[in-house]
């Protein structure tokens, strides 16, 4: 009896440890692949990841997300100098330095593009497309195509070598044929060994992909009405689509080599999978951009009020009906541990925060260049966004703008400062309501831009000064009084740059016209506010050096077909 | 008082580090971290039939940490957000069962015992975070409740089990011949379920020719011969490499999955494959003693990070890369020299010989080629067939030009000449040779005289080429966005008019290439340690039975007492890939005293 309640003692303790079968497990944080085919609404989540790519903090200092690529871009010109530079984080553009391929402006806007095309691929491989596609998941369809869009667009505007008129560049890229090569495409059905073998795509390819998913796009989003400023509908493809075509009129304009390179490869076998352009002329794309320009306007879109640009609480930093796209930053997006705290955009570009570097305490003010300040005329209302010379310190000037800062604060400031972006809310020492913004991607000033350029070209120079003048004279003069003087096509042009530049100064726009109309970037001039080691002018009739972006190193390293852009590093007079 | 640069003190403010005051806030904020850990092992025997018995083990291991940081909302960079305090939890908890069943009988001369096992292990680790700024009363309460704006809260748990099932087989004869065999069959929750089960078999002899009796030679005491093959498998990566992983975000208020790594889904266990053959000896009355094994270490279904082009929206994933090989030898030697009652010295020596190549890699992951070798490049090594692992794939310094630039190489694509650049962007990638040592090894000597002992060890490692980040951060020439630092004197020997012999690039402000990463900063890898020396003393006998002891002994040692390497200040023996950062912490030196008393 006893040895048999003893066995069954042992047997009581043996038996827990009995146990032991390899248990399923499935991860703390995040999802599987598995996973995510069983979640419901993994179509919406992989769709809303594509904006939220826009937030990706990269390695520099002066890089939080898409707002952080603009930046570069703004201080690749003349558009925003700072006011010291001891916290100045684009001291590259500055400098003319650290622009090769393994450096930040090199490895960071890279796998910003692709890890946002990335996503965009995804979403398009989870939603197939069937006569019982819903009008939601066509929507999600036609967002990442339209985003997709958007990225190549950048890029192979960005990454297209374009002559700088300096022959040590200009000879390399001739000997490494790199004229006319952008970027390489992946879509959802590139496979790892062709990303490890392909090359960088020719400009006449490049276009048409972006068109052929722009034109995808617009078919899918027809009647999509969305629910946030940071979702594409048709009125943002319309507006790529006027970007688009406005880049290949002034191209083929210029050159008509790259026209007849454009329309011989027109019906190319390994094109087919591409809409075709249907061009001949430059003039045939300046119309199509005039004509989606003004589509994208009558989507129920119209430029800044006076009201809502002179708002300190809620002037852009809050999508409206003038802005088409955005990217809008939530207090809860900004995830712990990646420095949200001083990496912002509001941190580098109002002066109004404790938190960031453009502030009282940190002084990188950023301003506007003092020759393009002295053009703005007085009728124009925009002229109160910076601070005037002739009122800088006096508090009694105080009242002339709109600011949140206290008149005593605001006389601290220093001349031209810029006081058109502001935190949410007007709060300016926690981060996470301060920087919590909206910034601005597309705005219908641009459209109506884009249009009066456009129909300079192929509607006569009167007409498109015509068209300007009456678009400034409604929307951005009290008095009626802007008279445009220009005589030439390239006077003109020069007008459409400086309007952009005052209406889009530290969006990131210009660094695109900059690159198509070829315009020097001039930052030394008697009087200028740039800091003096920034003071190089490019030349006249060329792109700057420093605008075109050379590729990752990482990725050159694991493709030997890819022959990088020369690099620009400390390339000026 | 400190100053915090920002001209609150004396209206001056500081270039580099404003707003902040290292000393003031090593007084004021709060670092704390209390854990606790307990362990409990348990087993029963239980012997039924004659000569089997089952022995069941279990035991668990529990850790605990709470970590809790405030930093004080009075000066510095954190005034502006009122201070921040944090505070997380982790905990890891093990438990691992076995159970065996044990044969063991001896018919007359053979031995034979069997052994069939299981065994399951389960980790579990939880983690709970918190973050809030705006400490409202920074002296009194420094947890979550005393502060007033949410920053952050996260938690979650990860698991990761293993399960084993098990056979060995032994057998000896007469204790002078002895072969065992064994298998081992084991599945990793780090696998896919349809891959994750590896097969691993092993078996070896002994055979000591001493103990025959054919064996003649008097003056050998005892040989052995001994073989051994065996296996053993590797799932040391992250969880979930098997699969595509997506991360859940908010994006402005909503939820969006976003991809973040690739998965591959046959990832499987690594296998270790062990073949030894060698002899042990003593000869001469046990004067010399050693052994000799020669070993070969075999490494298939290598699990290492794979790299791919950046524009696939990923950086690259882990994936069963390929086969290693190590060969190598390894000889042991003991000799007493002297052996008096009184006097006794003995020597040891050892050296270990170790060849280490990738012996294949699949088509799929051979993407470039290199000197003859296929392969990939991981960032700065090269992963190539034939090649050690680890290999160096780095930029080539081809010393300074006639006007004090430094230079390195590229490849000219058309003649394929190597050619001299000053840009650091254009030029090109080459293998760079091995971190690995050619030979190493230890030796020492040990005396006795007269109650005194005298233990000394050295510990060496000849070969290999390591980088010396340290030395590369202090070659570097001044710029404008860096803060201000210690420069080496070598800097002295840079290139001027006047100084044109040297490698040494003149020193320009802004100039960032003049330290860029190449070959120039590798160094040779070879370094002598005198690893410990002990003296001691013991008491005589009759001595200490007076104090009713049995013995007594006194003692002075210190180990690592110093290094011998290329360049002072660079120790490779910190990293085994060669990676070496002046901010890595060498072997600290102690030394001890001590007394040792037996009653």
């Amino acid at each position: 009896m006893k040895q048999f309640i003893k066995s069954i003692i042992f047997l009581g303790l043996a038996v827990p440890t009995l146990t032991g079968c390899l248990e399923e497990v499935y991860p703390g944080q995040g999802f599987t692949q598995e996973q995510l085919k069983e979640t419901d609404n993994s179509a919406a989540a992989l769709s809303k990841a594509i904006p939220g790519a826009f937030l990706r903090m990269g390695n520099g200092n002066g890089h939080y997300g898409y707002a952080g690529l603009a930046m570069d871009r703004e201080t690749m010109g003349a558009e925003i100098p700072v006011y010291s530079t001891l916290y100045d984080f684009y001291q590259d553009e500055g400098f003319d330095h650290q622009l090769g391929p393994e450096y930040y402006v090199a490895t960071d806007w890279w796998p910003f593009y692709y890890e946002l095309i990335k996503k965009c691929n995804l979403t398009l491989g989870a939603v197939p497309i069937t006569e019982f596609t819903s009008a939601e998941e066509l929507a999600y369809v036609g967002n990442a195509l339209g985003y997709r869009a958007f990225a190549y667009y950048d890029m192979a505007c960005a990454y297209e070598y374009k002559k700088t008129g300096f022959t040590q560049l200009d000879s390399k890229a001739e000997a490494d044929k790199i004229y006319g090569l952008t970027v390489p495409i992946r879509t959802e059905f590139t496979t790892q060994q062709e990303a490890t073998k392909d090359t960088r795509a020719p400009f006449y390819a490049m276009y048409r992909f972006i068109m052929t998913d722009l034109d995808r796009a617009e078919k899918y989003l027809q009647g999509y009405k969305r629910t946030s400023a940071n979702m594409i509908d048709q009125s943002v493809i319309f507006g790529m689509k006027a970007r688009l075509w406005l880049q290949m009129g002034s191209r083929f304009e210029k050159s008509s080599t790259d026209l007849q390179a454009q329309i011989s490869h027109e019906n190319d076998e390994a094109l087919a999978i591409y809409n075709k352009l249907g061009i001949t002329s430059a003039n045939d794309c300046f119309k199509k951009a005039a004509q989606y320009a003004r589509l994208a306007i009558s989507q129920g879109h119209r430029p800044t009020t006076k009201a809502e640009w002179f708002n300190s609480t809620t002037g852009f930093n809050t999508a409206n009906e003038a802005w088409l796209l955005a990217v809008q930053i939530n207090s809860n997006d900004m995830t712990n541990g990646s420095h949200w705290n001083w990496k912002n955009f509001v941190g580098n570009m109002s002066s109004e925060n404790t938190f960031g570097v453009n502030n009282l305490e940190y002084k990188a003010f950023r301003e506007i260049d003092a020759a393009l300040y002295k053009t703005i005329e007085a009728g124009d209302w925009r002229k109160s966004t910076w601070i005037d010379p002739a009122d800088a310190g006096k508090t009694d000037a105080y009242s002339k703008y709109t600011t949140l800062f206290k008149a005593a604060e605001w006389a601290q400031l220093p001349a031209y400062t810029g006081l058109k972006f502001h935190p949410r809310s007007g709060e300016m020492k926690n981060y996470k309501v301060g920087a919590a913004v909206d910034i601005p991607l597309m705005r219908a000033e641009e459209m109506y831009l884009i249009e009066a350029e456009a129909k300079a070209h192929y509607e006569g120079l009167e007409a498109g000064k015509q068209a300007l003048t009456n678009y400034l004279n409604t929307y951005r003069y009290d008095d009626g009084s802007y008279l445009c003087n220009a005589t030439t096509m390239d006077g003109f042009n020069d007008e459409i740059l400086r309007q952009k530049r005052i209406e889009f100064w530290g969006e990131g726009i210009v660094f695109f016209d900059y690159k198509r109309l070829e315009k020097a970037v001039i930052r030394r001039y008697d009087g200028s506010n740039h800091p003096e080691g920034y003071q190089f002018n490019t030349k006249a009739g060329y792109v700057a050096p420093r605008m075109n972006i050379c590729l990752s190193h990482y990725e050159t390293m694991y493709n030997e077909n890819l022959v990088n852009n020369p690099n620009p590093t400390n390339v000026h007079e | 008082m400190y100053d915090y640069g920002n001209g609150a003190v004396n209206g001056v403010t500081r270039e580099i580090f404003l707003n902040e005051a290292p000393l003031q806030d090593d007084r004021l904020n709060v670092s704390t971290n209390s854990s606790n850990s307990y362990g409990m092992q348990g087993y029963t025997d239980i012997s039924f039939i004659e000569d089997l018995k089952l022995t069941l083990n279990v035991s668990i291991y529990n850790t605990e940490n709470r970590d809790n940081d405030a930093s004080n909302p009075y000066y510095g960079f954190d005034k502006t957000r009122g201070g921040q305090v944090g505070v997380s939890h982790y905990r890891t908890f093990a438990f691992n069962t076995q159970q065996l069943l044990n044969y063991s009988k001896a018919f007359g001369k053979h031995t034979v015992s069997a052994l069939l096992g299981h065994e399951f292990t389960r980790n579990t680790s939880t983690t709970l975070t918190g973050r809030k700024n705006n400490i409202f009363a920074f002296k009194m309460n420094t947890e979550l409740a005393g502060a007033l704006s949410l920053v952050s809260t996260n938690s979650y748990k990860n698991f990761y089990n293993i399960e084993g099932f098990f056979f060995r087989g032994q057998y000896d004869y007469d204790n002078k011949l002895f072969a065992s065999a064994s298998f081992r069959r084991d599945g990793s929750s780090r696998f896919h379920p349809s891959h994750r089960w590896g097969n691993f078999w092993s078996f070896g002899g002994a055979w000591i020719l001493t103990k025959e009796k054919w064996f003649k030679p008097t003056w050998m005491d005892m040989l052995k011969l001994k073989a051994s093959f065996g296996q053993q498998g590797n799932d040391a990566i992250g969880d979930f490499y098997y699969s595509d992983f997506y991360n859940l975000s908010a994006v402005n208020g909503e939820g969006s999955l976003a991809f973040s790594n690739k998965g591959k889904r046959d990832i499987t266990w690594e296998t270790n494959t062990n073949m030894n053959l060698g002899f042990e000896f003593e000869l001469f009355k046990q004067r010399l003693t050693g052994s000799v094994e020669y070993y070969q270490r075999k490494t298939t279904d290598m699990l290492l990070w794979f790299s791919v082009p950046p524009s696939l929206g990923y950086d690259g994933y882990y994936d069963n890369v390929g086969d290693m090989m190590n060969r190598g030898v390894e000889l042991n030697l003991d000799a007493d020299l002297i052996r008096t009652k009184a006097f006794t010295w003995a020597m040891n020596f050892n050296i270990t010989h170790n060849h280490n190549n990738i012996s294949y890699l699949p088509e799929q992951n051979k993407t470039l080629e290199k000197e003859g070798h296929a392969g990939y490049a991981n960032s700065s090594r090269y992963v190539g067939e034939g090649l050690p692992i680890n290999t160096w794939y780095i930029k080539k310094y081809a010393g300074v030009n006639e006007q004090g630039l430094g230079t390195w190489y590229y490849t000219d694509a058309t003649t394929g000449d190597m050619k001299t650049t000053t840009d650091y962007s254009s030029a090109d990638y080459y293998l760079g040779g091995s971190p690995h040592p050619d030979v190493y090894g230890g030796f020492g000597t040990s005396l006795r005289a007269y109650g005194f002992d005298l233990n000394v060890n050295f510990i060496y490692s000849l070969g290999g080429k390591a980088y010396d980040s340290g030395y590369e951060g202090m070659m570097r020439n001044p710029e404008p966005s860096i803060a201000p630092q210690a420069y080496h004197k070598d800097l002295l020997n840079a290139w001027s008019a006047e100084n044109t012999n040297t490698t040494v690039p003149r020193f320009q402000y802004g100039d960032l290439n003049t330290s860029a990463f190449s070959d120039r900063f590798l160094v040779d890898a070879s370094t002598l340690t005198f690893k410990s020396i002990t003296l001691g003393y013991t008491f005589p006998a009759q001595l200490v039975k007076k104090l009713q002891l049995s013995s007594l002994r006194l003692f002075i040692s210190c180990d690592n007492v110093a290094y011998w390497g290329k360049r002072k200040g660079f120790d490779p023996r910190t990293s085994l890939d060669g990676s070496v950062y002046d901010n890595s912490y060498s072997p600290m030196r102690t030394a001890s005293a001590g007394i040792s008393v037996k009653f």
